[in-house]
Formats: structure tokens, C-alpha cells, sequence
């Protein structure tokens, strides 16, 4: 009676935390990770600090680095989580959050825009001679365009990697499902191994180790 | 509560680690073939109630359940935190997997402790208020002592200590609340319809 009580027990154990697994999945996550987002804007590279689910961190110490590991800049997101970096020039940077409890996340932004483009093909238009009244204007009012379709660029697609960033840290069903079951195939085989070696005699033996 | 990678100095790793490797293999060597099944039970809901939060006020707090597992568990909580924190890290990037076992002493000591404390405690004859209330405590102090550790080895990793104790336990407050709330409550549930699975002992 009490063995059959027992697995009852442990039956609507495992029912309970699956029901809980279910129930988590309406539920903002925090406080067991931290993540960044970065991305080019205009000159500058602004990013969020933010908990899965959503929520943003405040006051967040932000290390960026350089693609040489070399510390280049100390920034603290505000009240929205957010924080803002002029690089001095283009190239890799690489953006760390660490909390006071533990927790650290990095992302990696490689800066540079099509107006930098724009402008070391200038560069080199310059260096074979070719610059004249006629080229500067028409350089100008590409650059402009150039300007106004990176911003575009950069709003729409942004917004479609924060989307697309949010999604991949989401906690899914399938993963909740997975590793219940890993738990449940692990003690099932470790009660069938174990099972097998014991005796008739062996209740309450411990694991030999 | 999960540390991440990379964020521990090689002392507190090798500390840590060491204090997890201990606990997990006594677990083994002290765990039953019937005690199993309620291991990969406690396992089950420390994996899952870590998903859930509770907004309090401008926080949230996030249930884990270490106390209740302390309890039913006792030195089977190791190995059940190792499993569940592995796939935790596997499968939702909470803590890290170098230092899994600085993450399984973190939080299976003080649950070790709350076994040794409440668990000879609890008895059915004491009735719910009592056991409520010694069910809160265990899953108040497991959080607490879980904290303690965690500023204890971010201390070790060459950080203020004074000032990482008061971030951490100014965080984990909530917790503690919410935490002994549930634990509490599942303490008298469990009491109710599966008494057995505190031990002979509870009955007496």
C-alpha cells in the first residue's frame, strides 16, 4: 500500500512539474541570464541589455573591446537598459556585460557602413586623379542617398534581428519536453542497470560507487 | 543564482568545483535503488520551477526549489542538481557548463542543510501550521544560504565582497519570500497525499 501510494506520489510529481513546465512557458524569465543586443546605427553602435522575455537591465557595466581584446570604452545602460558607443574607427567590437551576481553576456558587432564604403571608394578616386566639380557634387548627393538608405537599412533590419535574437533566447516547449524526458530515460536506466545486478535480498542497498 | 562561464577566478573555480565534485559523489555512493525515482523527481521540478517568476513590485523572483529537494532528498540532491542544472545549461544557456559543479555546491549545501535541520522536524503529527511554517523556513534559508556561497566565491574571484553580498542578498529577498511561501505549501501538500516520501520518521 505504501509502495503504491509512493509511485503515486512520484507520478503526480512528475505531472506537476511538467503542468509547471507548461505554465513557465507564459512567463517572462529572469535572473538566471543576461544577454546584449548590438547593432550599427548611423556612426555610432547602440545595443540593450536585457533578460529573456524581455525585460531590460538598468545600470548594467558594458565593456567594449576591440577585435585585438584591447579595452576601449566603459559604458552603463540606463533606466531602458540602453547604451550607446561612438567607435573611433570602423572595424570589430566586441560589447561584455558582467552583474554583480554572476551572470555575463558578450556580443560582437562588426562596425562600418556603406557610407565608410562610399568613402574609401572616394578615397581611391582621389588617389587616381579623377576628382573634379562635376564628381564632387554628384559624390555629395550619393552620399546623402547613401546616407538615408543606411538608416533604413539599419532601422528595419535591426528591428528583425532583435526579433530575431528574442526568438532564439526563448525558453521552448520542445527544450522544457526534452529535458524532462532526459531525466525520466536517465532514472529509467539506471534503475534497469541497477535492477539487474540486484538480489532478491538487496532493498535498500546503496549505489556501489 | 546560476554563475556563468567565465566570470569565476581559477581559485574559486578549483574551490567550487571541488565542493561540488565531493557532495555529488557521496550522493552516489549514499543513494538507494528506491530512492531514485523521487531523485529524478526533485530533479524534474528544480528543472522546470526555475523557468517560473513572480513579479513582486519592481522585482521578480524565481522559484527553485532547493529547500523542498534538501528536505526530501538529502545528499541524493547532488547528483539530482547536477542532472537538472546540466540540461539547464544545455538546453536554456543558464549557468555555465565549466562550472556546473560550482553551481551544484552552490545551491545543494544549503539544501543539504535544510535536510539535516527540518527534515527530523517535520512531523505529521505537528499538523499544517507548523509544518507550513518549517517548510517556509527550509526554502527561505536554502536561498539564503545559497546567496551567502555565491557571494562567497564571486569574493574568492577578487570582487567587493561587502558590496557584492548586499547586491546578491538585496536580490535574492524576493526569492526568499516567494520561495518559503511554495516550499511551505508543498511541504503540507506532500504531507497530505504522498507522506511516505519524507520517510518513516514523519509519521512517527
Amino acid at each position: 500500500m505504501e509502495m503504491r501510494g509512493h509511485k503515486r506520489g512520484v507520478l503526480f510529481g512528475f505531472l506537476a512539474a511538467g503542468m509547471l513546465g507548461f505554465f513557465s512557458l507564459s512567463q517572462d524569465v529572469s535572473a538566471h541570464r543576461v544577454l546584449l543586443f548590438a547593432s550599427q546605427a548611423g556612426e555610432k553602435i547602440e545595443g540593450y541589455a536585457y533578460f529573456p522575455g524581455g525585460k531590460r537591465l538598468a545600470n548594467g557595466k558594458v565593456t567594449v573591446l576591440r577585435a585585438d581584446g584591447g579595452h576601449s570604452a566603459s559604458l552603463i545602460t540606463n533606466a531602458m537598459g540602453e547604451f550607446v558607443f561612438e567607435p573611433e574607427e570602423p572595424g570589430e567590437y566586441s560589447f561584455v556585460l558582467e552583474t554583480e551576481d554572476g551572470h555575463r553576456a558578450d556580443y560582437r558587432v562588426i562596425s562600418g557602413t556603406l557610407q565608410q564604403s562610399v568613402e574609401d571608394d572616394d578615397a581611391h578616386l582621389r588617389s587616381r586623379g579623377a576628382e573634379d566639380d562635376y564628381r564632387e557634387e554628384t559624390r555629395q548627393s550619393g552620399k546623402e542617398i547613401v546616407a538615408a538608405i543606411d538608416e533604413a537599412f539599419v532601422r528595419h533590419v535591426g528591428t528583425l534581428r532583435q526579433e530575431l535574437a528574442a526568438s532564439e533566447e526563448r525558453v521552448r516547449l520542445r527544450d522544457i519536453i526534452g529535458g524532462l524526458g532526459y531525466i525520466v530515460g536517465l532514472a529509467g536506466i539506471v534503475l534497469y542497470v541497477w535492477g539487474r545486478k540486484r538480489a532478491p535480498g538487496d532493498a535498500g542497498k546503496k549505489m556501489d560507487v | 543564482m546560476h554563475v556563468a562561464d567565465g566570470i569565476l577566478s581559477g581559485m574559486a573555480l578549483t574551490c567550487g568545483t571541488i565542493a561540488g565534485i565531493a557532495g555529488v559523489g557521496v550522493g552516489l555512493r549514499r543513494l538507494s535503488y528506491e530512492d531514485v525515482p523521487k531523485t529524478a523527481l526533485m530533479a524534474a521540478v528544480f528543472f522546470v520551477a526555475s523557468l517560473i517568476h513572480v513579479p513582486i513590485g519592481p522585482a521578480q523572483a524565481h522559484i527553485i526549489l532547493t529547500g523542498l529537494a534538501g528536505i526530501v532528498l538529502g545528499w541524493a540532491v547532488f547528483p539530482a542538481l547536477l542532472v537538472a542544472l546540466f540540461l539547464q545549461a544545455l538546453l536554456f544557456g543558464y549557468g555555465g557548463v565549466s562550472v556546473l559543479f560550482v553551481n551544484t555546491a552552490l545551491m545543494a549545501w544549503p539544501a543539504l542543510a535544510c535536510h539535516y535541520v527540518f527534515r527530523r522536524l517535520l512531523k505529521q503529527r505537528r499538523g499544517r501550521k507548523i509544518n507550513f511554517t518549517l517548510g517556509a523556513l527550509a526554502g527561505a534559508l536554502a536561498i539564503l544560504g545559497s546567496s551567502l556561497l555565491l557571494a562567497g566565491v564571486l569574493y574568492i574571484s577578487d570582487k567587493q565582497f561587502w558590496a557584492v553580498c548586499i547586491a546578491v542578498l538585496a536580490a535574492h529577498i524576493p526569492v526568499m519570500f516567494v520561495e518559503g511561501v511554495v516550499t511551505g505549501s508543498a511541504v503540507v501538500f506532500l504531507a497530505k497525499v504522498s507522506p511516505e516520501i519524507f520517510g518513516d520518521g514523519f509519521r512517527r
